[in-house]
């Protein structure tokens, strides 16, 4: 479904992203993972064609996002980081913009809209100007409008930070619903209990290079840790071990 | 004061860091300080003109004559101080981010009130290099002045900025701490508005006719007999400067410092009282706010409906029409076209009808007028449209949009809104100026047909990296402040060009009772330069955005 081939994205003398190479199935969601300033937003940037990639390929459902970027761009569905919206329209006027742009029938989107307004427990503020939304509330409206035409693959970078409990569990139910009907989920989060626990199989990206993808059990297994939960794996590839005994000396 | 102390260097350390490390800050405040001196230049020359034209026409009270048209410039730039202040005020005081923190920690409400005065009187300094000194520097280069003159001339118009912050500031507070209310806000924000239109107006119409300005005020001059206004106390202290005055400079100093003491003193005492109270309450009410826009322009979906492209124009349609900055350019173009439009239709009354003589040379200029006006009035879609989307662009972006599309729907509705706005003007100045029906029609193609060759170079011009700097390609480091201004002076002339067929053309139509075929042949071939234009603009700006969302 998501192919990349030595994906490669600099900046300057910078190397954000390094050769990356990877492939997710149908139906998988996906957890990448990796410290600030890794490369994950860049990466997430590159295959939904915000940013163009310095060298290397990438597909989405078979279409070059390069070549073809039209019909890549209409399969698939981003929710950034920072929720930048047109703050001037109504949550509802958001929402039904998007849905007309992925040409969704104007009866099937008004019914999926409320469903997730619903669900998101978003409905009684739809009718309200985004600027007056908070974070979280933004948040919600853009994950709405992403979810509002059914795309086949799914970006979302951060999908859970500003949420509030209640909306973080519905989020991660509504993923996983998703992923059952056969869609593709390329999440990006710094919440390694999600990663863990939803997600089918995880990346986890240093400083632009991929060091180690697969499921939970196969990441177990390259550690070398005794105490095998995501955040040592991820320590332990990250160089965050150091810090860590570090603290323990600085507490000593 | 210590308190006070850090926050004022933390806040000049934030500035600096923005004149430092953003270039792209850099930039912007020297093209600002360019369009400053413009007008400060602009203000100057036309400060000249009415103190030569009050000396010429009225030599007997002249002294006199000069402290009313001083009152008049003070009026009018205290005028734009009080909507700036007010403006400051409410977003200082309540809207900023960072007044939260400070009320959240241990300072006094009167320490953040103190800091966040500060700020609204250097926010609004500039104000007195614009809008006080040039008429004064014109009366004092007018009279030869010593240098004392201007030496004086900054601190008492400082003192009246302190005075005006001051006042502006206690009332916004008590406003807010008694009558806070939704409706409230958007008074205080509508009342700021409505003075800065009325101000940028009344300027317009001095520079764009320097002369009928000043003798329309030296026929209604009164005489300012109050002395409750500080900017009288202003004018008469520099009014001692002038030969043969019997104005004494230390009184009006000696009230102006005293009172913009008194005044800051006092605004300090009523803020460590109300302050943090009138805060809570603009929370309250900020957390009601917005919620009416539900239903405004809500049934534009029931007009334009549904699809790709018509999603596109709504959302276009919608952003325009809620942006305040827009609609008050509107306002402000529209009341200019009106003031040409009553001096006009008395000269057609005067003239018993529609002589070609007179209706001619009107069409001329009223025509042009509209034309460039109704063009300027959609730059917010055209030259704007693409920079206005620089924080949303990941959207269409990421979306199945081609450039064709952003293209098409940014050129449509801009088209629309201004063949509707130059041809509703049209039919108004049709009808004004008597002009035969069967005109009508072939005058309203010809507005309607170089509009909208205007409108599409401008939406092409807007899609040039440097206009609408988005894009990876276009960082902060990467913008060009200085050719983004160099090319819309450049589209300016462009435009008039464009525009002039449609003089062109009415000239013939109205000129001639039967048009020759050289004529004809003659409007064709413009006709033919106008469509090449508009295909030319569509390729070259489809091919920018390409570009850009690639």
């Amino acid at each position: 479904m998501i192919t990349t081939t030595n994906l490669t994205k600099s900046f300057g003398k910078l190397t954000a992203v390094d050769r990356l190479t990877m492939q997710i199935e149908s139906g998988e969601l996906f957890g990448f993972l990796g410290p600030n300033g890794a490369g994950k937003t860049t990466t997430i940037n590159m295959l939904t064609g915000l940013i163009r990639p310095t060298a290397g390929t990438a597909t989405i459902c078979g279409y070059d996002i390069q070549a073809q970027g039209l019909q890549a761009k209409a399969i698939t569905g981003l929710m950034p980081d920072t929720p930048y919206l047109y703050d001037t329209l109504t949550g509802r006027q958001y929402v039904r913009f998007m849905a007309d742009l992925y040409e969704i029938p104007s009866q099937r989107s008004e019914k999926r809209m409320a469903e997730l307004l619903e669900m998101l427990d978003l409905a009684d503020a739809a009718d309200e100007l985004i600027k007056s939304y908070s974070y979280g509330m933004q948040k919600k409206i853009l994950l709405t409008a992403v979810l509002v035409h059914e795309p086949r693959v799914l970006f979302l970078d951060e999908p859970t930070s500003g949420l509030d409990p209640k909306s973080a569990r519905a989020v991660k139910e509504i993923l996983r619903l998703l992923c059952d009907r056969g869609c593709t989920v390329f999440m990006s989060t710094h919440i390694l209990e999600i990663a863990e626990r939803v997600c089918d199989r995880i990346g986890i990206i240093n400083k632009g290079k991929l060091v180690a993808v697969g499921t939970m059990d196969e990441l177990r297994q390259t550690s070398t840790a005794t105490d095998t939960n995501l955040e040592e794996i991820f320590l332990e590839l990250t160089g965050g071990v150091e810090d860590k005994e570090m603290v323990k000396i600085l507490s000593e | 004061m210590r308190a006070l102390a850090i926050l004022l260097k933390s806040s000049w350390c934030g500035w600096a860091n923005g004149i430092r490390f953003v270039s792209d800050e850099k930039r912007k405040k020297v093209v600002e300080l360019i369009g400053f001196f413009v007008l400060i230049a602009a203000l100057y020359w036309l400060g000249r003109a009415v103190f030569r034209a009050a000396e010429i026409q009225l030599p007997e009270s002249y002294g006199t004559t000069i402290l009313r048209l001083v009152n008049i410039f003070m009026t009018l730039a205290v005028c734009v101080i009080i909507k700036d202040a007010m403006e400051g005020a409410l977003k200082q005081l309540y809207e900023a981010p960072d007044v939260s923190l400070l009320l959240s920690s241990p300072l006094p409400p009167s320490t953040v009130f103190g800091f966040k005065f500060i700020q609204i009187i250097t926010g609004n300094a500039l104000s007195i290099v614009i809008w006080l000194l040039p008429p004064w520097f014109a009366l004092g280069h007018f009279f030869h002045l010593a240098w004392h003159f201007y030496l004086a001339l900054v601190p008492a118009c400082f003192c009246l900025l302190v005075i005006v912050v001051g006042a502006i500031s206690t009332l916004t507070m008590l406003i807010v701490r008694f009558f806070s209310s939704r409706l409230m806000m958007r008074v205080l924000k509508i009342l700021g508005s409505t003075i800065g239109i009325t101000a940028g107006f009344l300027i317009a119409v001095g520079f764009l006719a320097p002369d009928p300005a000043a003798q329309f005020t030296l026929e209604r001059l009164k005489v300012p007999e109050s002395n409750w206004l500080p900017h009288l106390w202003v004018a008469k202290m520099m009014m001692a400067w002038l030969p043969e005055s019997k104005m004494s400079a230390l009184r009006w100093a000696t009230q102006l410092v005293g009172v913009s003491i008194g005044v800051s003193v006092l605004s300090v005492l009523v803020a460590s009282k109300i302050y943090y109270r009138s805060w809570e309450y603009a929370k309250r009410v900020e957390m009601k706010a917005d919620r009416k826009g539900k239903k405004r322009f809500g049934n534009a979906n029931f007009l334009i409906g549904r699809g790709k492209i018509r999603a596109m124009l709504a959302k276009d349609f919608r952003v325009f029409v809620r942006d305040r900055k827009q609609v008050t350019t509107v306002v402000i173009l529209t009341l200019i076209v009106l003031v040409s439009m009553v001096p006009a239709a008395s000269e057609i009354r005067d003239s018993g009808g529609a002589e070609r003589g007179v209706v001619i040379p009107l069409y001329i200029g009223l025509g042009f007028q509209i034309m460039i006006i109704s063009v300027m009035a959609t730059l917010g879609f055209t030259w704007g449209g693409f920079k206005a989307e620089a924080k949303t662009w990941w959207i269409l972006k990421s979306g199945p949009v081609s450039p064709g599309l952003l293209f098409k729907s940014k050129i449509l509705i801009a088209t629309c809104c201004s063949v509707v706005y130059t041809n509703v003007w049209f039919c108004l100045w049709l009808i004004l100026f008597r002009v035969s029906y069967e005109l009508w029609l072939p005058i309203l193609i010809v507005t309607t047909i170089t509009t909208t060759v205007a409108i599409a170079f401008n939406t092409a011009m807007g899609t040039l990296p440097w206009v609408a700097e988005i894009g990876e390609s276009y960082r902060d480091s990467r913008k060009m402040p200085v050719t983004r201004i160099a090319t819309i002076l450049f589209a300016i002339a462009a435009n008039a060009v464009f525009l002039s067929p449609t003089l062109v053309w009415g000239i013939v139509i109205l000129d001639e009772e039967s048009i020759s075929v050289l004529k004809l042949v003659g409007i064709a071939v413009t006709l033919i330069v106008m469509v090449g234009v508009w295909g030319l603009s569509y390729l070259s700006g489809k091919r920018s955005l390409r570009k850009l969302l690639s």
